[in-house]
């Protein structure tokens, strides 16, 4: 079953074309690790998935509805999550607060039906779950201010985790990160897909952490250029002279 | 006890005015600079009615519905603009309505609206009316606090961007946000046509827009009780200086600047620092 | 004809705002305030420019004595006022600006009365025939005249000094300015004394035209000067001299074909407003 399928997208900056004719399917239980040199375009087409950006020619397509036109807070709210390569707490909450935010996201669905509830206790413990889960449970009282850089990017996660969503999108969840975190969240990443996770749902998993990705992706994507460059199983890709080429540059190689 | 009653009703009329604003600016954290304008919609529409012979309990209902249709109109346009764009065209809107009223023959152009007629049971009456209405306005706003509107409402103020991602429409937040506090506004503009009994394009310009704007800062922006406080305070402070009628400007100008100099995050900032300091210091050494 | 001539009046009351405006914009380009008391400082400098004419006969001397002292105040302004602000959220600032601004104007009030001045010996009105039939007095030609001198002086030191060099940068990125050995500090005060003699010379020109100052003449240029700012795409240079000048010509046409329906602050106002929602950035939105 198709969770997300972008279809010709193009965008352009100016002279630049950041992504070209790229197409690419997820389906539901999927995770796909999403790799490329700098410069591949890799954040462009993240952005166009969640609304940041809308391409000049081509169309998303979320849970079988086009949602190219969408604003991000209803692609939000139809079932994707995003976790930000470049963090962005909401510095006047606690960390509790900031993933209970998005635990509650569903109460919020509407100015009214948000006037109308009142309590926060339940979503402020689920909260602290996540926290935990993420591995930053003890600061969970802590203001985002306080706290150092690999923190707020569990933290993004924990909040897109919050979400519930269908569609994970994680945008360098590991950047930052020593090699131990890395692979603890690299772990957790795992877990959120698969047999034992809850239904059916799927990660999308842009890396520079090529060793993480190969590790837990049983899929992998590769951009270069804007374009898509291939795609398959994690072992074929890996060892693909493609890749390598992409990689070490040049066309000579 | 007239000159008490007139004190608390001005007072109250301020209450209700700031903590109407303190929604749109301390909650929702969309500045406005022209809120005085939505004040005097609700004065004009309510002062009409009651000329017209509907009792001024009634006529608060619309002049609540007409200044918060208008600001559902002025929030719709300000959702393209941002931060200080943002207060400078809520503060266009404020020039744009006094601008409008003085052209306008049926709302009295430059001369105003004179002989309102006095609230049902005179004065104590009005102050009464005026007590209830900034009651119920607080426990309204106390409940947006504890509610998902109020959290979404944070989380705006705090950074838009990050709201969107959490699924939040920001757009109709602010626009919930406008209309609740231009209501607001309105019902406390309609008390104020019956409380001075005449109104002119004057009474809602530029510096009431300003001077509402800045009890809701000095009483620290968001904080209910202290915009209350810094409401019932400043709105009293002219008849206070009476004494130095002279200076009376100049030290309200004065006050404000010292404020901000010395206590930007307002009243509930410094009562919150002041707190702390006698906890640190109750503290066994 | 009276398309014209409103168009030249438009013009010149244009070149009025672009002098008041630029201060407020320098100020906004440099330290993301909405500089309110600036226009006490016109004020200001209309009053020393009345004082000055009356009691020495020179004119020139009044309008220099004006811009000097002004912009020492103004420098004034900023250490005293503002850079204890710096690191508080911009609102506090602005309200702190007006909070100045309200008690600058009772001070002037209490301090030169309630009623104004006027020059004993209005200097500049003979009238010239500029375009055939249009005639301007020579006061309205020198403020035209003032403005592109000083505005053009202006770009010059923007573009080719070093100072303006240094200026330039640390409007862009303060802190790499810094990085680059550049004393940030030196340059806001210089963006103060500039910016608020420039207002001075708006505030003695705006007296010669009116022959009167009176406390609360900078009331309206302070507001509007905020729109043009903010028309102009804020901290925009070249945006703050299109808009003032868009508005002294939209201002002139309004109040004739529209001023029915809204007084002239309303008609720029709402002219403010229908751009913004068009170019919700200004007309010149940076960068």
């Amino acid at each position: 079953m198709t969770l997300l399928a972008i279809e010709h997208v193009t965008m352009r900056f100016g002279g630049v074309t950041a992504v070209d004719n790229v197409s690419l399917e997820m389906a539901e239980g999927q995770l796909l690790g999403f790799i490329g040199p700098n410069g591949a375009g890799k954040t462009t087409l993240m952005r166009i998935i969640t609304g940041v950006l809308r391409p000049q020619q081509g169309r998303v397509v979320f849970r079988g509805e086009d949602v190219t036109r969408w604003p991000i807070d209803r692609r939000i709210r139809a079932g994707m999550g995003l976790a930000q390569q470049i963090v962005r707490p909401l510095k006047s909450l606690n960390l509790t607060d900031n993933v209970a935010l998005a635990v509650g996201s569903h109460r919020m669905a509407s100015p009214l039906a948000a006037l109308l509830h009142t309590g926060r206790s339940a979503e402020r413990a689920r909260a602290r779950e996540l926290l935990d889960l993420v591995g930053i449970g003890e600061a969970a009282q802590a203001m985002p201010g306080e706290l150092p850089l690999g923190y707020l990017k569990r933290l993004e996660v924990a909040r897109a985790l919050a979400l519930e969503p269908k569609l994970l999108l994680l945008d360098e969840p590991l950047a930052g990160l020593n090699q131990a975190e890395a692979r603890a969240m690299a772990d957790l990443i795992a877990s959120l897909v698969g047999p034992e996770a809850s239904g059916g749902r799927s990660v999308l998993l842009i890396e520079h952490n090529i060793r993480e990705v190969a590790r837990i992706c049983p899929e992998i994507y590769v951009q270069d250029n804007g374009r898509r460059l291939l795609q398959g199983p994690t072992s074929q890709v890996m060892a693909s002279p493609e890749l390598r080429r992409a990689y070490l540059g040049g066309e000579a190689a | 006890m007239a000159y008490e009653i007139v004190l608390l009703t001005t007072m109250s009329i301020a209450i209700l005015f700031a903590l109407s604003l303190n929604v749109i600016t301390g909650f929702c954290g969309q500045v406005s600079l022209g809120h005085a304008a939505f004040f005097g919609i609700g004065a004009y529409t309510a002062a009409l009615l009651t000329k017209a012979g509907v009792p001024l309990a009634l006529a608060l209902l619309p002049a609540a519905a007409m200044a918060g249709a208008v600001g559902l109109l002025v929030g719709m346009a300000s959702l393209r603009v941002r931060h200080d764009f943002l207060a400078i065209t809520t503060m266009g809107v404020t020039f744009l309505f006094v601008g409008f009223v003085r052209k306008q023959d049926a709302l009295g152009g430059e001369v105003g609206i004179s002989g309102i007629p006095q609230a049902a049971f005179g004065r104590p009456g009005l102050l009464l009316l005026a007590i209830v209405c900034t009651v119920l306005f607080v426990l309204v706003a106390l409940h947006i606090r504890r509610s998902w509107m109020g959290f979404a409402f944070d989380s705006i103020a705090d950074d838009e961007d990050t709201a969107r991602i959490l699924g939040i429409d920001v757009k109709r937040f602010k626009l919930w946000a406008f209309v609740i506090g231009t209501a607001g506004a309105g019902v406390a503009g309609g008390l104020y046509a019956h409380h001075i009994r005449f109104i002119g394009p004057d009474s809602f310009g530029f510096v009431e827009s300003v001077t509402v704007l800045a009890m809701v800062i000095i009483g620290g922006i968001g904080s209910i009780w202290g915009v209350a406080l810094a409401a019932g305070l400043l709105s009293v402070m002219p008849l206070w200086f009476q004494f130095v009628d002279d200076y009376k400007l100049l030290l309200y100008g004065l006050l404000i600047f010292a404020a901000m100099r010395f206590a930007p995050d307002g009243i509930a900032g410094l009562a919150r620092r002041i707190a702390a300091r006698i906890a640190l210091w109750r503290l066994p050494r | 004809m009276l398309f014209l001539d409103l168009t030249v009046q438009g013009l010149v009351q244009g070149a009025i705002y672009a002098l008041i405006a630029l201060g407020l914009t320098l100020v906004y380009g440099l330290l993301r305030i909405l500089h309110v008391a600036h226009a006490a400082l016109f004020t200001l400098g209309a009053y020393l420019g009345v004082i000055v004419t009356n009691q020495t006969g020179s004119f020139a001397l009044a309008l220099a004595v004006a811009m000097v002292v002004v912009g020492v105040i103004g420098v004034g302004v900023y250490r005293f006022a503002y850079k204890p602000l710096l690191d508080q959220p911009p609102l506090v600032a602005l309200i702190a600006s007006i909070g100045l601004f309200i008690a600058s104007e009772e001070i002037f009030r209490l301090v030169f009365g309630p009623y104004g001045l006027s020059f004993t010996d209005p200097p500049l009105q003979t009238q010239v025939e500029i375009l055939p039939g249009i005639f301007l007095s020579h006061a309205r030609l020198m403020v035209v005249g003032i403005a592109v001198v000083f505005l053009g002086l202006l770009g010059w030191l923007s573009a080719s000094t070093r100072t303006g060099i240094a200026w330039r940068a640390t409007v862009a990125d303060p802190d790499m300015a810094r990085s680059f050995g550049i004393d940030v500090e030196r340059v806001r005060y210089l963006n103060f004394f500039i910016g608020s003699a420039l207002a001075a010379a708006a505030g003695v020109m705006v007296a010669l035209l009116n022959n009167l100052v009176e406390p609360t003449m900078g009331a309206v240029p302070a507001y509007k000067a905020l729109a043009i700012i903010v028309l102009g795409g804020l901290g925009s240079v070249r945006g703050t001299l299109v808009a003032s000048l868009a508005l002294g010509v939209i201002e002139a046409f309004g109040t004739i074909y529209i001023g029915h329906l809204l007084d002239r602050d309303a008609i720029a106002f709402a002219f403010l407003i229908i751009v913004l929602m068009v170019r919700p950035q200004g007309i010149l939105a940076r960068g």
